[in-house]
């Protein structure tokens, strides 16, 4: 699927990128999009201040963060909805701020998927085709391709309002992939499917992505689907990019304690507390706390204020000297009458220095 | 148990309610009975008949009358629902998103009476030495029906919302195949419904087409007044019946398709 074999290539030559020649491919180390100092403000909001951030051609990249963070915001810019306030953005190299979304080789899949509801679901995959000025009989040979890759080729003729939630999701990633764009963009495609399609939806995505070779740039809230799914991930809060990195990086090494505590679950502890010098924060994964052995003097000691059964082990939530809850778990779920009589009882709490991320910020 | 305060439970308030619909329908019924009547007088029963439709079947200035009518309506419905759709859209989706004023200033032709549109339109014509016959009625008629034709549409646009129009331009269409394959297609049945209401107000119309019209432009109503002054015969009430059945199906067409573009949305 190298671009030169593209059947847009004559037609669409005002789509910025889409008609890059042979020789002129960019180098895997460049990145397809870059945003540069990226501000979006209304009014005396900012919705984004001070963006940075490079994509690589090819990769699962996934902006993460909580609703009002600003994720939405970056797709839109990114898609050419809206224009930033200052800074620019690049694609492949070449500045596309002012570039109006039609002439960016870039596709959306929508949080509503927003499939034309007075089109069949071949003329919704047709559509995007017909406007980059395909000829017609690679456009008609484009259609089934991309509906059997999504599993929708018994439904061309229908409407969407025919269709399933599930299946219009498909329908809506067909279109947006089928005039092989650059860049696919994934705005919450499954925060509108129940918890067992979404699953499915997740497996399908990644092997899209896989067959489709081309960047994926998915917004969700959701911090498991962004750790499942993605290359890299940007996690954002208010208007900020706190830290970007591989899914490992970004669990096991946040870079500060917004990090630490919107990925997977942290005990945040104050340095101060562990006989450390210095006035900083120290996070620790619940899973690699333990309870200290007899003779171990253990790291901090507590009382245990609750023991909790998690079906797959155990949680004890420990208050320490200055009523901070830390919370550790621990398998062997059938030694549960045991740990619950230590509720009360003062415990000392290790876990192995590596295990230990001093954060900053 | 006792209940609270309710409007709907306020002694004699159905009887009130009786007596509005009395007083809105009954003539109407009348009018409509009295179109079968067998006599020669519109006020004495002489018989159930239909021949005062065969007579106005048969005569020729009202059939002269009612094509000027529908000629009218169709020329007017057809500019004024085609400039009315294009200042819709451009209201709702123009940069500078319309103000309050804007809108009040579209709905305006709605509150004026229509006397004073009448004699403007009237004086205007007359200043400009136009004299087109049918073309000075359909333009008369067009200017009025605009905010009839355009009220759907911006209803139907604001419900549309951007969602449509951007996955268009995601997928690479310029401007204006957005508003022709996408946009326009979306507002159809709002287009429609508009259409046939201006449809309906341009062939009601009385007051402006006596003003405006002469000799060789008589529209149905103007026609029909005209019948009274010369003796009331139950052939008015006929004439009457059919234009009321016309605008009562088109109206019901346009609501219809209305509530479909509603609930669709």
């Amino acid at each position: 699927m190298s671009p030169n074999t593209n059947p847009a290539t004559r037609a669409s030559s005002k789509v910025v990128g889409l008609q890059n020649a042979p020789g002129a491919e960019p180098s895997i180390a460049d990145p397809i999009i870059q945003l540069s100092d990226v501000t979006l403000q209304f009014g005396e909001f900012k919705a984004l201040q001070g963006v940075n951030l490079a994509i690589n051609p090819g990769e699962f990249f996934t902006l993460l963060g909580p609703s009002g963070c600003g994720k939405t915001s970056l797709l839109r810019l990114i898609a050419g909805f809206q224009s930033p306030t200052s800074g620019n953005i690049e694609l492949d190299g070449k500045d596309v701020t002012a570039v109006p979304p039609h002439r960016r080789p870039i596709n959306t899949v929508f949080q509503n998927y927003a499939l034309f509801p007075h089109m069949t679901v071949a003329q919704n995959v047709r559509f995007g085709l017909e406007m980059l000025g395909w000829d017609g009989g690679a456009a008609d040979a484009r259609v089934p391709e991309v509906l059997s890759l999504v599993g929708m080729n018994g439904f061309a003729t229908r409407r969407p309002d025919a269709l399933s939630g599930g299946q219009q999701q498909r329908v809506a990633l067909a279109r947006a992939l089928a005039p092989k764009p650059r860049v696919l963009l994934l705005d919450e495609p499954m925060s509108a499917l129940d918890l067992k399609l979404r699953k499915e939806t997740q497996n399908e995505l990644k092997r899209l992505h896989r067959e489709a070779g081309i960047t994926f740039i998915l917004v969700t809230h959701d911090q498991e689907e962004a750790l499942t799914l993605s290359d890299r991930i940007a996690v954002l809060r208010w208007g900020e990019i706190k830290q970007v990195g591989s899914p490992e990086e970004i669990y096991c090494s946040p870079a500060n304690s917004y990090v630490a505590d919107f990925i997977g679950e942290a005990n945040l502890i104050r340095t101060q507390l562990l006989g450390v010098s210095g006035d900083g924060m120290v996070m620790v994964r619940p899973e690699d706390i333990s309870l200290a052995n007899a003779g171990e003097s253990g790291r901090i000691s507590g009382i245990v204020a609750d023991v909790r059964f998690l079906g797959s082990g155990i949680e004890f939530v420990v208050r320490t000297a200055d009523g901070e809850l830390l919370r550790a778990r621990s398998a062997g779920a059938g030694r549960l009458p045991e740990f619950r009589s230590l509720i009360g009882a003062d415990v000392r709490l290790t876990w192995p220095e590596s295990a230990q991320q001093t954060l900053g910020g | 148990m006792r209940h609270g305060f309710d409007w709907r439970r306020t002694p004699g308030f159905g009887t009130y309610t009786a007596c509005i619909f009395f007083f809105l329908y009954a003539p109407l019924v009348v009018l409509v009975a009295y179109s079968f009547n067998g006599g020669s007088l519109v006020t004495v029963w002489g018989g159930a008949s239909l021949k005062w439709f065969a007579a106005v079947a048969v005569n020729r200035d009202i059939q002269a009358a009612a094509l000027n009518s529908v000629i009218i309506a169709a020329a007017a419905t057809f500019a004024a629902t085609s400039l009315g759709t294009l200042a819709a859209v451009g209201m709702e989706r123009s940069a500078q998103r319309s103000s309050g004023v804007m809108s009040s200033l579209f709905a305006l032709p709605l509150l004026v009476p229509e006397i004073v549109t009448a004699v403007t339109t009237l004086i205007f014509f007359s200043s400009l030495n136009l004299r087109l016959g049918l073309m000075n009625l359909i333009v008369a008629h067009t200017v009025f029906c605009i905010p009839f034709a355009m009220m759907p549409v911006r209803a139907r646009m604001k419900g549309l919302g951007d969602l449509w129009e951007n996955a268009a331009r995601d997928l690479y269409a310029p401007p204006f195949k957005v508003l022709t394959r996408v946009t326009i297609p979306l507002l159809r049945p709002a287009i429609f419904s508009g259409a046939i209401l201006s449809f309906v107000v341009s062939l009601d119309d009385f007051v402006i087409s006596a003003m405006v019209g002469d000799a060789g432009t008589t529209t149905l109503p103007v026609y029909v007044y005209g019948m009274i002054r010369r003796g009331i015969t139950p052939e008015v009430n006929a004439a009457s019946t059919i234009l009321l059945v016309i605008s009562i199906v088109l109206a019901a067409v346009g609501q219809y398709l209305n509530r479909q573009a509603i609930s669709k949305s």
